[in-house]
């Protein structure tokens, strides 16, 4: 069970190594041999919710007082603890909501009515509760059928303050989207309607391209699917479909390819939801061309289900990427794994806990050595104030070196084109040029490029106006193999620097 | 390792015994029981040293925000957990409920206008 706080900034709550995420506990797995099979399941799931209360009842006085805390800025505030988001697979949130795993955790859809695309009614903390209490009295309440609940009398989250836990349940994009929506759905469809053998075939006959996974042997013979086979799948299934299925199935694709998409980005705007709307709403008015192709009776699908809650969920907590379940997955390896594999496997438990503490007390130590160096660093910076202003300069200087260099290297044939660039955009090229003097003929043969005079005119024409340079048949030219431009920074999928390799290999028939 | 447990520690662990009794009878006639041993910790000193730490400084923050794209307010962002809104809606049921108890800081509003440019290609 881990723990971390929305104040921090996603970015840090992603990286294992800033531990910004907490194990508050382990939960102990039992085998409850003591009850007879008839009601283990359900003790399980009693035993569950008493083990969190255990853990979390301490919020119940922290989310209604508030607790005074120092913080990283060294103010003190008076903090309220209160369970915001609970991000975990779908069993554990039917298991937290108390509901059977055939009703959605969040609202009280009818099992029947999973495939629509109108919003049920969200589940209700309160009406929950005293349908339980009810139900314990042995009153029986139709509505607790309804609803689909299981009879945990006191499910840890009672009490917690302000806390309307039906809506804690993040979205799910690993498990539903990319394991559920993607691969045992939407491709299942595609091999149904187009056979399996075509599908394969179609996977061979990609082309092979930079940045693309070329299926050499097909899909269904990959066994192993990581998230990354089904990224990379998303990447062509839309390429691969087209001719091969009726149009109105090539809408259902799309869409819900672009939904996948869309509820990745890590910036969300009110437009970006719409559109992630417009993606489901063009899904659901289609998709019955899978029901007349006979391929599906129905879409009372879990996970199909699930998604018509995401533009809420992005809505209350931000983008889906603050929480995902691939961060605490990665956090499981090195809390619970290899805590595990450094005990003597008896009691191990106690020692995984001990591991942990001895693992951060060295973490805490470097953080704070890593601290004070950076204040006495600032401490001396402030008592040489002359030599700091001459450090930045010199450093300034060589910045303007580095770019002019660069440019220099790169448009020294055309001229001075300084101005008109970008200093943002930076890019590289090979040292020398691996084709020399080549002929126009000899580039249209080398790299496909029909029109190559027309085109260096036009680019020459808008880039410096009232050049005299007029390209012809009779100039050479040096060609590169490929051009690295590292993008700018877009806000849409991260911070993370993206480069763009433009390469000038013509496309090589596959051999498939 | 005896000097690594001399070091300043996080927040510290704390075992439960949980006895378990069943509805199976053992063979002299008593309810079987289980024991289950549940490690764990204070979220509350948990959430202390998380909020209180230092090198997380830069990267945190204390109260809601709606953030637009545009000065009318029109394109309204959601990025961050406190771009939400349930962080604004839960601040401003606290902010009500304990009006007097409560300072004023901890509703503070901010509206920012960022001026970024879009892109709209994915990989």
């Amino acid at each position: 069970m881990y723990l971390t706080i929305g104040n921090i900034s996603k970015k840090l709550r992603r990286q294992p190594s800033t531990h910004a995420t907490i194990l508050v506990g382990y939960l102990p797995v039992a085998k409850l041999d003591c009850y007879s099979e008839a009601t283990r399941s359900l003790q399980g799931y009693r035993l569950f919710h008493h083990c969190m209360y255990m853990i979390f009842e301490c919020l119940i006085k922290a989310g209604t007082k508030g607790v005074e805390m120092v913080c990283a800025d060294g103010w003190i505030r008076l903090v309220y603890l209160i369970l915001a988001a609970y991000v975990a697979d779908f069993p554990e949130q039917c298991l937290v909501a108390c509901c059977m795993e055939n009703r959605c955790p969040r609202c009280t859809v009818n099992p029947t009515d999973r495939g629509s695309p109108l919003a049920s009614r969200l589940r209700d903390k309160n009406e929950t509760l005293e349908l339980l209490t009810k139900h314990q009295q042995g009153k029986d309440p139709p509505q607790f059928e309804k609803i689909g609940l299981r009879a945990v009398y006191k499910p840890f989250w009672a009490e917690l303050p302000h806390c309307e836990i039906f809506r804690c349940f993040t979205s799910d994009i690993l498990h539903q989207l990319h394991k559920g929506v993607f691969k045992d759905h939407l491709v299942q469809w595609c091999t149904q309607i187009m056979g399996e053998k075509e599908l394969d075939k179609r996977f061979k006959a990609m082309n092979s391209y930079p940045g693309l996974r070329h299926f050499k042997k097909g899909i269904s013979s990959v066994t192993q699917w990581t998230g990354t086979e089904h990224k990379e799948m998303e990447k062509v299934l839309l390429g691969i479909t087209i001719g091969a299925v009726p149009s109105r199935f090539i809408l259902v694709v799309r869409s819900l390819l672009d939904f996948i998409y869309l509820s990745q980005l890590q910036y969300h705007t009110t437009t970006t939801m719409k559109s992630l709307e417009t993606c489901l709403k063009t899904f659901h008015d289609h998709k019955d061309i899978i029901i007349e192709r006979n391929i599906r009776e129905h879409f009372n699908i879990p996970k199909v289900h699930a998604i018509i809650h995401y533009v809420d969920c992005i809505h209350s907590f931000g983008s889906a990427d603050g929480y995902n379940t691939e961060s605490p997955e990665r956090l499981h390896i090195e809390f619970a794994k290899d805590a595990y594999r450094a005990s003597n496997k008896r009691d191990y438990v106690e020692q995984m806990a001990l591991w942990l503490q001895r693992h951060e007390a060295m973490w805490l130590r470097e953080s704070f050595l890593i601290w004070m160096e950076n204040r006495l660093e600032s401490m001396i910076k402030a008592s040489d104030v002359n030599t700091m202003d001459e450090e930045e300069e010199d450093h300034d200087v060589h910045l303007q070196v580095v770019t002019q260099r660069d440019i220099n290297i790169t448009h020294s044939h055309i001229g001075d084109t300084r101005d008109k660039l970008n200093l943002n955009v930076r890019y590289s090229l090979a040292k020398s040029p691996p084709h020399q003097n080549l002929m126009v003929e000899k580039l249209t043969e080398k790299f496909g490029t029909t029109n190559f005079l027309p085109a260096l005119s036009t680019f020459l024409r808008s880039t410096l106006p009232g050049t005299m340079i007029t390209p012809s048949n009779r100039d050479r030219f040096d060609a590169y193999k490929q051009v690295v431009i590292s993008l700018p920074s877009n806000q849409y999928l991260g911070e993370r620097i993206d480069m763009d390799r433009v390469r000038t290999s013509p496309s090589v028939n596959a051999s498939g | 390792m005896k000097k690594v447990d001399k070091l300043p520690i996080g927040p510290e662990w704390k075992c439960n015994i949980i006895q378990v009794t069943g509805d199976r009878l053992d063979d002299d006639g008593n309810a079987m029981t289980e024991q289950l041993e549940l490690w764990h910790r204070d979220p509350v000193e948990c959430v202390k040293a998380l909020i209180g730490n230092p090198a997380f400084k830069d990267f945190i923050s204390y109260v809601p925000e709606r953030v637009y794209t545009d000065n009318e307010g029109k394109v309204r962002v959601f990025d961050e957990m406190w771009t939400g809104t349930w962080w604004w809606d839960t601040q401003v049921w606290l902010f009500k409920r304990d009006k007097q108890k409560t300072d004023f800081y901890l509703v503070e509003v901010t509206k920012r206008c960022h001026h970024r440019p879009t892109h709209s290609f994915l990989r």
